[in-house]
């Protein structure tokens, strides 16, 4: 069946056209996005439980004017037939009274034109197996805890389960002089953490999932709890890694933060704007190993990041980022594809209505491939398999790499030993490190339960993925 | 808005307890590129957020579940109601053990100065855009700014009697800075989070990443090396005793993730280094101090940590009522006493100076903590180097049998912390040296 669609936005729409209408007079490129999201999140954990809003649960507009000195953006939440007129007056002071004022010391950043603002007008509804708001709160939250309640009982160790089932509608409208869109989906997030307490240390460890579904990931929950609560008492015999370089076999999940961190930061075009990456002079050259397929966008894969349009209005889509290890293209938002002559790729997201839009990445993956994983353990001599993601960082300037694995497991002669290191920090020059992919697995696996984030803010939902893959790399 | 929940909360008997916070936020918005404005932004926000309680019995069990309704000003009064019914629902299906939730106490709330850092821009702007993109004397320069400034309030209500309004202020920048002089292009990059805009402070920040971003111009790649002396300082500082702060809280150690007991040592007896840390919600330099926790609870200062012993728990209703303590609520930010060496002390025999992280991480649930660095200076026998793409990788437990805090302190976001801590025999992670 079909979501149901956002009566609050529908109802809004005259009022945005007139406000698109009057500021038109004025401007020579006027548009609003509309964002309504709802949702709700259920948490289960042992020292008690919670029902609340989605994180994501936000209700608001912004507008965005072009004129020959540049781009201005005014965020709201009021907008009715009384308040129209203030919102047109808040819009015009920003764009042009503050505008005034600043260039008074600064100089604009020119833009050679306007948006194109291509007549587009489509609608899309996402169908789902069942509408996540009609489900019983009190069934779901009966259901978790019983299967809290059932893992916790199997691991002596564990001093803390929780588990975590959240959805999020986003229902968001654009209007422009000629565009007219609108959407409805919904992504859900399951994760389930532990944490063992062992005689003289504390570890903790998570399983994730996440689809562009409804809460049908509930019934993946007990394999996702049991999975986090034996990890994470696992993780108490784990040992520090002796630093060094290692053959290594990253997991689905590792590689995705991988492709993320590494490569995807580095090839959002607002960065090439200010000259902050150093992707634009590698265009068209060697960026990693022949085998190594990268991709990025909206369509490109059925995850929490998949849309028919972006934050700026402009269609999602699906790019090839790298190509048999030659980097072809980035991704792009608006405004940069304006200063840098090229098409938007449907990347300009915002946190919230109440932010600007940025390059941001969507749903970004490495390709699989056909290589046995069996054979890349067989043939490590001393390395290790890295599983689950902590966290990274990206640096599009220089190519440096921090991404944090949440444990690895040790290969000696051809076989793993049993042993876990835990953390694991892989750091390295970026096309060093994918240079160094030698085999890669089938299985493209993606998941979107994270945020990424741009430097250490704007946080927008993205999902990463790819298959096992070999390579060498710096560990600490 | 405010006045329709209220009005909609009157006479509830479905509710014991409310607390309701209306945030009323402005902001002002400028991107840069090099020196060239690009976009400007504003915003005008309203928003509520209504907490309810809600006492049941199960089987014979006592429960009070909690719930939450976020309310915008475009919410009609059916709408508004269907959201306070809903969040009324939700909480009768919270089985949590039963709790009270106590009043705000008696004390008077300690309202902070607020700053018109909205208003201030505009004003200020001439001298702000110099501080910037003025001349400097250093081949680095800015490669680009983001500023943000939010001012308004915040008002608290309660179903027990609180009615307090808080001015926010906020001054935020990211400050973009690179350089080709070196072999290859090299930027830093941070976000610094004021209360208002201090031009001398500002000019400190631009100035010191400026010098920093012309050290990772000449830096080499790191080599591997161990048994180090290591100095860690700016926020990364704030994150490392962040973990100290989140242990002595009453919901880790109810759920067992932490061992810190109440008059009992937390930092081991052969410490090199005392730990004083002292939570205060009017930290005058801290733009989240808040006079009021979400519980409605006003907010006095506390000791946390007295010489390595925890002194009290940060806490909330329900796990300060289940662990049988008093509620004295939950303060976010806090001051932490410096050591007796100076930082110049602290800077003599060999050492590495970790100047720029990429992104240094602190899991305050195992005390692992580490990251690569961009950029670090390296002390030899006098000689100063810079390095850079090194990594640490370290355990709080080993760490703070070593660790010593600089005497001097610095603010940070949520906190007032020493400038630097040094810390022993840490490996860091680089290229094997030949």
């Amino acid at each position: 069946m079909k979501l149901n669609t956002s009566s609050y936005l529908l109802g809004k729409k005259e009022l945005l056209k007139e406000l698109v209408e009057r500021l038109g007079r004025d401007f020579s490129y006027v548009s609003v996005l509309g964002t309504d999201v709802t949702g709700m999140t259920w948490r289960v954990q042992t020292s008690g439980m919670t029902l609340r809003p989605s994180n994501d649960e936000e209700r608001g507009f912004v507008v965005r004017v072009f004129q020959e000195s540049g781009f201005s953006e005014y965020s709201f939440n009021k907008l009715d037939a009384q308040t129209i007129g203030e919102v047109v007056r808040q819009v015009k002071r920003t764009a042009e009274r503050d505008r005034a004022v600043f260039l008074n010391h600064a100089e604009t950043l020119p833009y050679p034109s306007a948006p194109a603002d291509e007549p587009l007008e489509r609608s899309f509804v996402q169908e789902v197996e069942s509408l996540p708001e009609l489900a019983d709160p009190a069934e779901v939250l009966n259901r978790m805890k019983a299967i809290h309640d059932r893992v916790k009982e199997k691991h002596e160790q564990l001093v803390q389960l929780m588990l975590m089932l959240t959805y999020t509608q986003v229902n968001k409208i654009f209007l422009s002089k000629n565009r007219d869109l609108y959407q409805s989906y919904v992504y859900t997030n399951a994760a389930c953490a532990g944490v063992a307490r062992g005689e003289d240390k504390v570890e903790s460890d998570y399983a994730p999932a996440s689809g562009l579904c409804g809460l049908e990931l509930l019934d993946r929950m007990e394999e996702l709890a049991e999975k986090a609560a034996r990890q994470s008492v696992e993780l108490l015999s784990a040992e520090k890694v002796q630093p060094g370089e290692y053959d290594i076999i990253c997991d689905p999940e590792f590689t995705g933060l991988l492709a993320h961190e590494a490569f995807g930061h580095g090839t959002e075009m607002d960065m090439f704007v200010k000259d902050r990456a150093k992707g634009r002079e590698y265009m068209n050259r060697r960026v990693g190993s022949d085998m190594l397929m990268m991709h990025d966008g909206a369509t490109a894969a059925r995850e929490v990041s998949s849309y028919l349009f972006d934050d700026e209005g402009n269609p999602g889509s699906d790019t090839l980022i790298i190509d048999h290890g030659i980097l072809k293209s980035g991704m792009c938002d608006e405004l940069s594809s304006l200063q840098l002559g090229v098409a938007p790729t449907g990347n300009g997201k915002r946190e919230s209505y109440k932010r600007k839009a940025y390059t941001r990445m969507t749903n970004t993956f490495f390709d699989e491939g056909d290589d046995d994983l069996e054979a890349m353990i067989a043939s490590i001599e001393h390395g290790y398999l890295l599983e689950g993601l902590s966290s990274g960082m990206e640096d599009p300037k220089n190519w440096g790499c921090q991404c944090v694995a949440a444990k690895g497991r040790e290969i000696r002669d051809g076989r793993l030993t049993g042993r876990l290191i835990s953390p694991v920090y892989l750091t390295g020059y970026v096309p060093e490190l994918l240079e160094s992919i030698s085999m890669i697995s089938p299985g493209l696996e993606l998941c979107g339960c994270g945020y990424c984030g741009k430097g250490w803010k704007e946080r927008v939902k993205t999902s990463t993925g790819g298959s096992y893959i070999k390579m060498r790399g710096r560990l600490s | 808005m405010l006045q329709l929940i209220l009005d909609n909360l009157r006479g509830r008997d479905d509710i014991k307890d409310w607390i309701l916070t209306e945030s009323r936020l402005e902001s002002a918005e400028l991107f840069f590129v090099r020196d060239r404005l690009d976009m400007n932004r504003r915003t005008s926000i309203q928003e509520c957020e209504l907490h309810v309680y809600v006492d049941f019995n199960e089987d014979g069990t006592a429960y009070t579940g909690d719930a939450v309704a976020l309310i915008g000003p475009d919410d009609s009064p059916e709408e508004i109601g269907r959201k306070i019914d809903r969040a009324v629902f939700s909480a009768g299906l919270i089985r949590n053990p039963a709790y009270p939730l106590p009043g705000p106490g008696s004390a008077e709330p300690i309202i902070r100065q607020g700053f018109d850092t909205v208003g201030d821009l505009e004003k200020r702007f001439a001298g702000l855009h110099r501080l910037f993109f003025g001349s400097y004397a250093y081949q680095a320069r800015v490669n680009s700014v983001e500023i943000f400034t939010k001012a308004g309030t915040k008002r608290t209500i309660s179903s027990k009697g609180l009615d307090v309004t808080e001015p926010v202020s906020e001054f935020m920048f990211e400050l973009v800075t690179d350089t080709d002089t070196g072999a290859e292009p090299v930027e830093i990059f941070r976000i610094y989070n004021l209360t208002s805009q201090d031009e001398e402070e500002i000019r400190a920040i631009v100035v010191k990443q400026l010098i920093e971003t012309e050290g990772r111009a000449t830096a080499l790649p790191s080599p591997l090396m161990e048994h180090c002396r290591v100095i860690i300082s700016g926020a990364e500082v704030e994150e490392f005793l962040f973990y100290y702060v989140s242990h002595a809280t009453d919901s880790l150690v109810y759920q067992k993730v932490s061992r810190a007991a109440l008059n009992e040592r937390f930092v081991p007896a052969g410490a090199k280094q005392t730990l004083n840390i002292r939570m205060n919600p009017a930290l005058a330099s801290s733009p989240v101090a808040r006079a009021v926790d979400d519980e409605g609870k006003i907010l006095l200062p506390y000791p946390l940590y007295e010489d390595g012993v925890v002194k009290n728990f940060r806490t909330h209703a329900r796990f300060s009522h289940y662990l049988g303590m008093p509620h004295i609520g939950f303060v976010s930010t806090f001051e932490a006493e410096g050591g007796e060496c100076s930082l110049d002390d602290l800077r003599k025999d060999d050492y590495i100076e970790i100047l720029a992280f990429s992104s240094f991480l602190m899991d305050t649930t195992t005390g692992d903590f580490g990251g690569e660095f961009r950029l670090a200076r390296m002390v030899r026998g006098g000689e100063v180097s810079y390095i850079t793409g090194g990594a640490i990788s370290e355990n709080i437990s080993k760490a703070q049998l070593t660790m010593r805090f600089s005497r001097e302190l610095q603010n940070q976001k949520c906190s007032r912390v020493p400038a630097a801590i040094v810390l022993e025999d840490v490996a860091i992670t680089g290229k094997p040296m030949s």
